[in-house]
């Protein structure tokens, strides 16, 4: 997939924190994605993702309200083609295989670099 | 009592973040004790409850002037008050959050609470607390952990 | 040149290509040899036959001419005629076929008829076909009419005798004719016939000529075959017994490998093939066929059980690449229960490595590979554990019960505050190594008093910590560069210090409570406390005397000495002084006694006392202030000995040395980290202790001077200023 194909695929960034919000809405890879909503927790983002139907999501996993994996499953039931990038915290290989299991396709730890971002979507989107 | 390993794996998590979200390291003061269950605070503090195995709080603190850097260097233009509780909150997320690449599942975390501009407000559970002071180009700020 | 030829022929050396050679081989060997040869040897054998032919027909022209020539001499002689008629007949008839035979095109080679090439083949006569069939056809001609006679050509007349009859006359106009024709013909036709056999006769040798190549060529490619044949033959061999052994070295590796190593099959059974080792790590056998799931339940926690299913899952839902499965590997270090034999369990630590084997891109297997990590982990465990049985360490209920109450509960304060002190010279903010290395030393003086104390007090549990805590400050001292993460250990020992001193500070305050409702026995033990040491000064030295006659006696008992300890005036110390004396004397008394008092044999020989003497005295000077003086009749203070360590460590430089008079000498033993012994041990070497005299000294605002004299005494004088009211001194900055 070349880089000037322009905002073909719908992203959701699902995360309580605003200033990752926007770090991912500056990623690079932007050019590539149209963001359609950003949720700052599993229950808006479940919402959101049934009216938007976005194909890539960005996963915090420490959320208020519905944590992050219980969200992730709930997602791919809804739509088992959405590419999930998981961006957590949360460093325990445990959580991380939990995430993956119930669907998600990546797994980006915080802190990030830009490039560190850039290259788990990048890699994520190469699967669409 | 907390074990040299535990209390490194927070001092990692915080000059990590720096240097990964920063690209620009932070050098660590020498530690010390709070015995009276107040290690006081900056304008801005992160608070994370632990719950599980652990049973405590730690908590980032942090002034105004280091967060708008860091929010700068993160290349951030909104350095509003909210952005800043913002980061104060994910600094502290991603510290505890990291530590459980040592200590497992069975060290929960909750979700970051922000206290701004009302330092009093941040006490700690027990009397005995780490301090662990956290420089970062010109500004100070102290990681706390206190731990059963 | 020959680097691309061997370019070019190292692809064909390979088993795959020596094949394709073979084949090329074979069908350049049909196509240059077999083809080409067949045709040639049926062009060969058809012009031998046409050349055998052509020898036959040479002669008919001339027996042509032959019985022409017989039918006209018969006839001009009345004879028989019918043999040469039948003579010619024959001959012509031969011939005719012949020309026939020889201008009808052949029919082509088998190969030309395969190939349908349409062309129907050249007839033997070649070229001279149609000038063969014209003279032929003309001959034939003028040969028909004497051909087509029939009956006699005879009529017998009495009287002119035989005659030709009719039909006679008319033959022998057509022999003459033919004759006459034949003349010109009948040569024509030899000619031909003799061009026909030239041309034949070069086509057979040149045919001839080309299947010498053909065969030639056969014989090359047919050897090029044989040699590659049998080079492929014994590369085979050669490949079959490198898969041999190949196998040998799997089932050697699989035998032989430290790793524990199985495949695991889409259904999570471990496959037929794994290595011995797998025995030894799990303590089980007969691995073949059982699931991965039985393989880890209850061995490892049913937690991590869970996640390694969920992970190995993962890794067949091919879904999640490779590096992602990498990093989530949950296995990377387990730690697993093992029934050991007999009941008794065993703790180890794996390290489990996944990898997917792909057979032509589709996944077949998962190959696991398991090491042990036990020693690895182990090491780092029994750092913790050597760290916490040194936190393990309390005195017991008796060693606090023998010291005197108002004794430990001085000591108590004294260290509390050096503890805050401590953690307050901690707390400072710093950000230069030049500042982190100032506190080093600080925090060095202030341990130091307390174990100084603790030791004097045979708070062994207090004094192990102290020196603990020393060592890292040690540690931290020999550092090339500082930073404050270097002394997260010395704050982690502050913690076990303060949570230890807090937790003797409890028994205390739980024993004095005892002591009230009990008064009877604690008077008791006090009572054989003071019977024990005659030489305390009472009370009103806040214990100092008692200390430090205490100190006094184990120093001498460790470091195998004999010392008598002489205090006077102490009573005489004024409060704001009382820790700074005691700190001063500790160290004094200490140093007296390990550097000063010489072993009893030494002494004895150098005609002293076995007993070393060590006096303390402190004296009111009214308003020039106070005097203490520390003196020990050991071995004295050697200048050489001071700048031969002093050289040594890096205090000195060989230049400045050589310009010391002895006072800047003796200004060396107060330098942090100074000692003149080559190992630490609990009460010397570490460089502290006089430093610790003269910053007490400094910060009280007086001044240390040494006198000795070599082989006879060591005197400490310190001169202090009287008190003054301070806000507070050491104890007072920001303490927690």
């Amino acid at each position: 997939m070349g880089a000037d194909v322009k905002a073909s695929l719908k992203l959701m960034i699902v995360d309580d924190s605003n200033i990752i919000r926007r770090r991912i809405e500056r990623s690079q890879q932007i050019a590539r994605l149209e963001v359609v909503g950003a949720a700052s927790n599993g229950r808006e983002a479940v919402e959101l993702f049934r009216r938007t139907r976005p194909d890539v999501v960005t996963m915090d996993l420490t959320m208020p309200e519905m944590d992050g994996v219980e969200c992730v499953q709930k997602l791919v039931a809804i739509n088992s083609n959405v590419l999930i990038l998981v961006v957590s915290a949360l460093a325990d290989k445990a959580t991380a295989v939990d995430a993956i299991e119930k669907g998600a396709n990546g797994f980006l730890c915080k802190p990030f670099t830009d490039r560190q971002l850039n290259d788990a979507l990048a890699e994520l989107l190469s699967e669409a | 009592m907390l074990k040299e390993a535990e209390i490194r794996t927070f001092i990692e998590g915080a000059t990590n973040y720096f240097e990964v979200s920063a690209q620009q390291s932070a050098t660590v003061g020498s530690p010390y004790l709070v015995t009276d269950g107040n290690p006081g605070a900056y304008e801005y503090t992160g608070v994370i409850g632990i719950s599980g195995t652990r049973k405590g709080i730690v908590y980032f603190t942090a002034p105004r002037g280091m967060l708008t850097v860091l929010l700068m260097r993160m290349q951030e233009t909104d350095t509003s008050d909210d952005n800043i509780k913002d980061l104060v909150g994910e600094v502290a997320n991603t510290i505890s959050g990291n530590a459980r690449r040592d200590f497992g599942k069975s060290f929960v975390i909750s979700v970051p609470v922000v206290i701004a501009h009302d330092t009093d407000k941040v006490t700690a559970p027990h009397r005995r607390s780490y301090v662990i002071p956290i420089n970062w180009r010109t500004h100070s700020a102290k990681l706390v952990v206190c731990l059963e | 040149m020959n680097s691309r030829l061997a370019k070019v022929l190292n692809p064909l050396l390979t088993p795959a290509g020596s094949l394709v050679l073979v084949v090329i081989l074979g069908l350049s060997f049909v196509a240059v040899v077999l083809v080409p040869g067949l045709e040639l040897a049926s062009e060969v054998a058809d012009s031998s036959t046409a050349l055998k032919l052509l020898g036959e027909q040479q002669r008919h022209p001339t027996l042509i001419r032959a019985a022409l020539e017989s039918i006209h001499d018969r006839l001009g002689g009345r004879g028989y005629i019918q043999e040469s008629v039948d003579q010619l007949r024959t001959s012509s008839s031969q011939l005719d076929a012949a020309m026939h035979e020889m201008t009808v095109p052949q029919p082509g080679s088998w190969f030309s008829l395969m190939a349908d090439t349409g062309a129907k083949g050249r007839p033997i006569a070649g070229k001279h076909a149609a000038a063969l069939l014209d003279i032929w056809a003309k001959e034939l001609v003028v040969l028909k009419p004497v051909l087509g006679f029939r009956g006699v050509p005879y009529q017998d007349n009495e009287s002119t005798g035989t005659n030709l009859n009719e039909g006679g006359r008319q033959l022998d106009r057509d022999v003459g004719a033919a004759l006459r024709a034949g003349r010109r013909a009948l040569p024509q036709l030899d000619a031909e016939f003799t061009a026909i056999a030239a041309e034949l006769q070069s086509t057979n040798l040149r045919s001839a000529t080309q299947l010498r190549v053909v065969m030639l060529s056969g014989l090359v490619i047919a050897l090029a075959l044989v040699v590659l044949v049998s080079v492929l033959l014994s590369a085979r061999q050669r490949q079959e017994s490198t898969l041999r052994l190949a196998r040998q070295q799997t089932a050697d590796i699989l035998r032989t490998v430290k790793d524990g190593l199985f495949l695991l099959d889409r259904d999570l059974l471990i496959g037929s093939a794994y290595s011995a080792s797998l025995e030894t790590l799990f303590q089980r056998k007969d691995f073949a066929g059982i699931a991965f799931e039985n393989l880890l339940k209850n061995i490892v926690s049913e937690r991590t059980l869970a996640t390694a299913l969920k992970f190995v899952k993962i890794l067949w839902a091919e879904r999640t690449n490779e590096k992602l499965v990498k990093t989530i590997n949950p296995l990377g270090e387990v730690e697993v229960h093992l029934d050991g034999g007999s009941g008794r369990s065993e703790t180890r630590y794996l390290q489990f490595d996944f990898h997917r084997v792909r057979v032509d891109g589709e996944m077949t297997h998962v190959l696991v590979s398991i090491s042990d990590v036990t020693t690895r982990v182990d090491l780092a465990n029994e750092l913790q554990t050597a760290q916490n049985q040194a936190q393990g360490q309390v005195d017991t209920l008796l060693g606090i019960l023998h010291i005197d109450q108002a004794q430990l509960q001085s000591f108590l304060n004294d260290s509390n505050a050096a503890m805050k002190m401590i953690n307050a010279v901690l707390r400072e903010p710093t950000r230069e190594e030049g500042v982190f290395r100032k506190k080093l030393d600080t925090l060095f003086r202030q341990v130091h008093s307390v174990k100084g104390e603790a030791a004097a007090l045979g708070l062994s549990s207090i004094e192990t910590r102290a020196h603990a805590f020393e060592d890292d400050l040690k540690a931290l001292r020999d550092r090339p560069s500082l930073s404050g993460n270097d002394f997260l250990p010395l704050v982690i020992k502050l913690d076990d210090l303060l949570t230890h001193l807090q937790s003797v500070g409890d028994l205390v305050a739980r024993l004095s409570h005892l002591q009230i409702v009990q008064g009877d026995v604690a008077h008791t033990a006090t009572a054989v406390l003071e019977e024990e040491q005659p030489l305390q000064t009472g009370k009103l030295d806040g214990g100092l005397g008692a200390t430090l006659q205490k100190l006094c006696l184990r120093v001498a008992g460790e470091n195998g000495k004999e010392a008598a300890l002489h205090c006077t005036g102490f009573d005489a110390v004024p409060a704001d002084y009382r820790r700074a004396i005691k700190d001063i004397g500790i160290q004094a008394v200490r140093n007296a006694i390990v550097h000063g008092i010489e072993a009893p044999d030494t002494r004895t020989a150098a005609g002293k006392s076995r007993a070393g003497a060590v006096r303390l005295s402190f004296q009111d000077l009214g308003e020039a202030g106070y005097k203490l003086i520390v003196e020990d009749d050991g071995q004295g203070l050697s200048t050489e000995r001071i700048k031969e360590v002093a050289l040594k460590k890096g205090f000195l430089t060989p230049e400045r040395a050589q310009t010391l008079d002895t006072k800047q000498i003796f200004a060396l033993l107060f330098q942090p980290g100074f000692s003149t012994l080559e190992t630490a041990t609990k009460d010397a070497g570490r460089g502290v202790g006089m430093n610790l005299i003269a910053e007490l000294s400094n910060q009280l605002g007086g001044r240390v001077a040494v006198g000795t004299s070599l082989g006879k005494f060591t005197r400490l004088t310190l001169t202090l200023p009287r008190p003054v009211k301070r806000a507070d001194g050491a104890d007072g900055t920001e303490a927690a």
